[in-house]
Order: structure tokens, then C-alpha cells, then sequence
């Protein structure tokens, strides 16, 4: 078959057809930071980042890599986050995240005021200035065969980090459910106005949602009634004013009765075009229930804090054959971590899972 | 039911569901009442292993969990200075000192743990999180602590527990007290590595895995 560009490869997956090879999308948020051998405090504060090296970052890990889906810019879960009156930590320990220290709605009175900042937007101040600047420095490099993605959380999680926490929000799930609805709506509408302001910036393929709360933390009902409504919103907001589908990453074993439930609503009601699980789901169990059945496409997933991270070599080529082979046939199938890739990823072993994916996933299969 | 019963059920019923300014007045009221503490302790206890084997069946999920354990705390709050005053001991009185480890602020599936140990009648002193390791080792001296056990969600925390076990055999306590893992970066595997005593998964896991060291 005859070579194609990052972008026609990640095309050919995204319609369920067979790429030239079995593409990567390694969903680096952080990694790329310690790639350069910077810490994060080189490249942000509590209230401002620098583009120029958000993008030097980021393609560095593409030359390094070869890899084939880029998010344009660093990016942590935490964005709007003093702009809204919370604060945040940039740890200055290797391999660490951005972490919330105190969220902005700690309380109703906050809420009143938190409320008066929103909508936030991106494009006018704070750190997420400089990430779109970022998008349009990767773009304007790469964008021309290589899939830029915009990537941001749906509802729940932007709720959760952006206003609220983990802990308060899950317990007005279960106690306060209009306020958390409020909350989650907040961050909805946030989180679709940042990837449009993404594809604004140079963004040009398959949008990028995480959902962390999934059927991991959340009943199926939970779910139903504070997840797959946001995703829809957003997923579809996404395909009309862009025309892209979207990628959705997700925790939690969709492979139970209520997880399958809720998997049929991310495809059926949601409109999900791609589904990203974490590593409870093996690639034949993915080729069955997800690839086969509702005809989109799959990651197949490489356990980021597992061989990823720790090796040895031998098992990382093992897991991506296996994975390769079992998921592969007939297309529609992208190698993916089990969620971000871990920041202090070593450099051979992410360059060998990257290079052994290319190399058993080359099509036609055997 | 005489009063007495009805308000320890109702108190360990409100804790199973949650409603943490219920379960608070009932605690209220018993202390009022002047109930054995022991005995309203026990009820709040009870109520913990109801929810953490809900949640083991997948019948309960984190906002129950939370939700719970924030009644259960609060609750406990009020009774623990008439525990201490009172002399109190439980059956069950082994010491655990808990935290997640410097680095890491994730501390939702360890504040399950700390809910469900006390809960299972431990003695728990919780450090919080982004907790460096001489901590650790100060607290499991000034208590003579039974358990130490860490949690990290995040990879590179992991690194931590590796340097705290080197550090607790510097230290000379390593004998001394039992070491548990768990979060989600944290593997049997990996405990083994490190020479820890006992992993967990899950919450449930850390009380079964606990239990087990000071049986």
C-alpha cells in the first residue's frame, strides 16, 4: 500500500478503513515538558505560559517520535482556573503535574461570584491565551499532513477541575443534583467554546474529549444523567460548526451490563465516533463489542503506568503485537496510551512502541 | 425498638445514605442521651462496612462513597474527644498513619480508605496528601504506629514509596511497622519490589489487607 500522510492515515481510521499502517495518537499532555529536560515552571505560572515553548514541546515529541496525532500545545487539566478566583500548583519535581490547590466554587457564595467571571474565555486571558498561540505555531508547521487536535474535558470534568474539585462535585452529584447540573453546564459550555477556539487556532481533525469520571466513579445512571448528555452537546456542537467527529477517552470497565449500556449511548445517543477506553478492555474484546458492532473506530491500548513506563522492552513489543494483531484487521484501529501518557515516559521505550505499531501494524495484515 | 435503638439505627442508616446533618443531630442526640460512646461508635462503624460492601458490589459509586464518608466523619468528629476521654478502646485498636505521597494531591480513593479503616475500628491518623516521606516517619514514631500506608495516583509518585521504604530502613523503624501501598500507580507487583508488607486495589482491599498484618 502506498504510504500516506499522518493526516489521510488518521482519516482512513476515523472512517473504519484500512490505513497504510496502524496509526499512534500517544495523548501527550506533559510529557513532551520533560522530553525537553524542562521542568514546568519553565514553561508556566500560576497565570500565564510560554507559547513559543508550548509548541517547541510539542514538536519536539513528534521528531522524536513519529508519532501520528499531535494535541497542539502542553496542555494540564487546569486551565480558567485563577482566572475564576481558584489556585493551582506547578510542582517543580520531575515527571509531576499541574495539580488544583483550591478550587474557585468552594461554596454557594463562591458560586455567585464565580458566576459573574463565566463565560471565561479563552482567547482573551490566562494561560489558555497562550496554548491557542501554541496551536497556531504547531498548526502552521505541521498541520499540513499531521493531525492537530484540540482536545479539552466534557461537562463533569471540566466542572471538576476548572470549578469545583473532585470530591465536592461528586458529592453534589449524590446530594444536590440541580447544582451540580449548573456546574457541569458551566463547564460544558466552557469546554466546547475552547475547542472551537482550538479549531479557531489551527486545529484541524477529530476532537479530543476525556471523560475521567465514567463508569469507573459513576453509576451507569450517573452516567446517564451527568455524563452522555454533555458529550452529546458537545460532540454535536462539534460536527456542525466543524464537520469533525469526536474521539472520546474514558475510564472505567464498559464491558459489564451497565458499562455496555452506557458505551451504546456514547455511540447511539451522543454520537461518539471514537472510543478510547483505559486498559481493562483487551483489543479482541474492543474488535467485537466496539469496532465490529458499531463501526467506529478503537484504541487499542498500551497501559501508560505499565509497559509504557516501566518495560522492559520485550513486553512493550509483546503488548503492541498482540495489540496489532487481535484489533487490526480491517482497519479502524489507533494505538493509544490507557490515558495520558505518563510524563516521565522513557524516551526508548515510547520510541520502540511507536516504531513496533508501525511496523506489525502495516497493511494488508497477514 | 426502645429510643436508644432507634436512634443508633437511624444514625447508621443516615450515614449509609449520606445525609451527613442527619447523621450529625443523631450523634448529637446520643451524646446528649448520654449513650455509651462505644456504642454509638460501633453504629457509625457498622454503617462504613454497609457502604464499603455496597461499593464492592458495585452497588454504590463514588458520590455514595463520598458522600457516606463525609457523614461518617463528621459524626465521628463530634464523638472522638468522649472516645478519648472515655478511654475507650475497641476491640480492634491498631494504629495506622496514611497519606499520598509528596507530589501527588489525588486523596479521593484515600479518604475511602481512611473512612473504611476507621470503619473497620482502626486507629487512623491521616497526614493528607503531597506528604514527604520524613513525615511519615516522624508520625509512625510519635504514635508507634502499626500500619504506615501510602497512596499515589500519579507515576511518578510511585518513586516516593520506593524512597520511603529505603528511608524507614535508615531510620530503623522498617521492622517495626507494616507497610502497605495502593492508588491507582501503585501494582502488586510494584510492592514487591519495594519490599511493602501488602497491597491494595481497592478500599476494601486495605482493610482486608490490614487486617490481615495485625491479625
Amino acid at each position: 500500500m502506498q504510504e500516506m500522510t499522518k493526516l489521510e492515515r488518521v482519516n482512513a481510521v476515523m472512517e473504519c478503513r484500512e490505513p497504510d499502517k496502524v496509526p499512534v495518537y500517544p495523548y501527550i499532555l506533559t510529557h513532551g515538558v520533560y522530553a525537553m529536560g524542562w521542568k514546568l515552571p519553565d514553561i508556566t505560572t500560576e497565570t500565564s505560559m510560554d507559547a513559543k515553548k508550548c509548541a517547541e514541546c510539542t514538536l519536539k515529541t513528534l521528531e522524536l517520535y513519529d508519532y501520528d496525532m499531535v494535541i497542539g500545545s502542553y496542555q494540564d487539566l487546569y486551565f480558567g482556573v485563577t482566572e475564576l478566583g481558584g489556585k493551582i500548583k506547578i510542582p517543580t519535581k520531575f515527571g509531576s503535574v499541574v495539580s488544583m490547590k483550591e478550587p474557585p466554587v468552594k461554596d454557594a457564595n463562591d458560586w455567585e461570584r464565580v458566576q459573574k467571571l463565566l463565560p471565561y474565555d479563552p482567547r482573551k486571558s490566562g494561560r489558555a491565551t497562550a496554548l491557542l498561540d501554541s496551536y497556531k505555531i504547531v498548526s502552521q508547521r505541521v498541520g499540513k499532513t499531521t493531525p492537530v487536535i484540540p482536545c479539552w474535558w466534557p461537562g463533569p470534568t471540566a466542572a471538576m477541575c476548572m470549578l469545583r474539585g473532585p470530591e465536592m462535585l461528586s458529592m453534589d452529584m449524590a446530594m444536590d443534583k440541580s447544582f451540580a447540573h449548573e456546574l457541569i453546564k458551566a463547564g460544558n459550555e466552557f469546554a466546547i467554546d475552547f475547542l472551537r477556539a482550538q479549531y479557531e487556532s489551527g486545529a484541524n481533525s477529530v476532537c479530543h474529549t476525556g471523560e475521567i469520571y465514567g463508569v469507573e466513579l459513576l453509576s451507569p445512571e450517573q452516567c446517564h444523567e451527568f455524563v452522555v448528555p454533555y458529550v452529546k452537546e458537545l460532540s454535536r456542537t462539534i460536527y456542525k460548526e466543524f464537520g469533525q467527529k469526536t474521539w472520546l477517552h474514558t475510564h472505567g470497565d464498559y464491558k459489564t451490563e451497565g458499562g455496555q449500556a452506557i458505551l451504546k449511548e456514547y455511540v447511539e445517543e451522543a454520537n461518539i465516533a471514537g472510543f478510547h477506553p483505559d486498559e481493562k478492555h483487551p483489543p479482541e474484546w474492543l474488535k467485537e463489542h466496539v469496532k465490529d458492532k458499531y463501526k467506529i473506530p478503537v484504541a487499542g491500548i498500551m497501559h501508560g503506568p505499565g509497559p509504557l513506563l516501566n518495560g522492559p522492552l520485550s513486553t512493550i513489543e509483546d503488548v503492541t503485537r498482540n495489540i496489532v494483531t487481535k484489533a487490526g484487521q480491517g482497519g479502524g484501529l489507533m494505538m493509544a496510551p490507557s490515558c495520558e501518557v505518563p510524563p516521565d515516559t522513557p524516551v526508548e521505550n515510547f520510541q520502540k512502541w511507536v516504531e513496533w505499531t508501525h511496523q506489525y501494524g502495516t497493511y494488508p495484515m497477514k | 425498638m426502645t429510643s436508644k435503638e432507634e436512634t443508633l439505627a437511624t444514625l447508621k442508616n443516615r450515614i449509609i445514605e449520606g445525609k451527613a446533618d442527619e447523621a450529625f443531630e443523631m450523634t448529637q442526640l446520643s451524646l446528649a442521651e448520654n449513650f455509651n460512646v462505644s456504642e454509638t461508635l460501633t453504629s457509625m462503624t457498622d454503617a462504613m462496612q454497609v457502604v464499603g460492601d455496597l461499593y464492592a458490589r458495585k452497588e454504590y459509586f463514588l458520590p455514595n462513597v463520598l458522600t457516606s464518608a463525609n457523614a461518617f466523619e463528621r459524626s465521628f468528629a463530634l464523638i472522638q474527644p468522649k472516645l478519648l476521654e472515655s478511654g475507650s478502646k475497641r476491640e480492634k485498636s491498631s494504629k495506622v498513619v496514611i497519606g499520598v505521597c509528596e507530589g501527588d494531591i489525588h486523596d479521593i480513593g484515600k479518604k475511602i480508605v481512611v473512612a473504611m479503616l476507621r470503619g473497620a475500628g482502626f486507629e487512623v491518623h491521616d497526614l493528607g496528601r503531597d506528604v514527604p516521606n520524613a513525615d511519615f516517619i516522624d508520625k509512625v514514631r510519635e504514635i508507634e504506629a502499626d500500619i504506615v500506608a501510602q497512596s499515589a495516583l500519579m507515576s511518578t509518585s510511585i518513586t516516593e514509596m520506593r524512597d520511603f521504604a529505603q528511608l524507614a530502613k535508615e531510620e530503623g523503624i522498617r521492622s517495626k511497622v507494616k507497610y502497605i501501598i495502593g492508588g491507582g500507580s501503585a501494582t502488586r507487583e510494584f510492592a514487591a519490589t519495594i519490599g511493602a508488607d501488602g497491597y491494595g486495589l481497592t478500599a476494601q482491599d486495605a482493610v482486608i489487607v490490614s487486617e490481615g498484618l495485625v491479625s
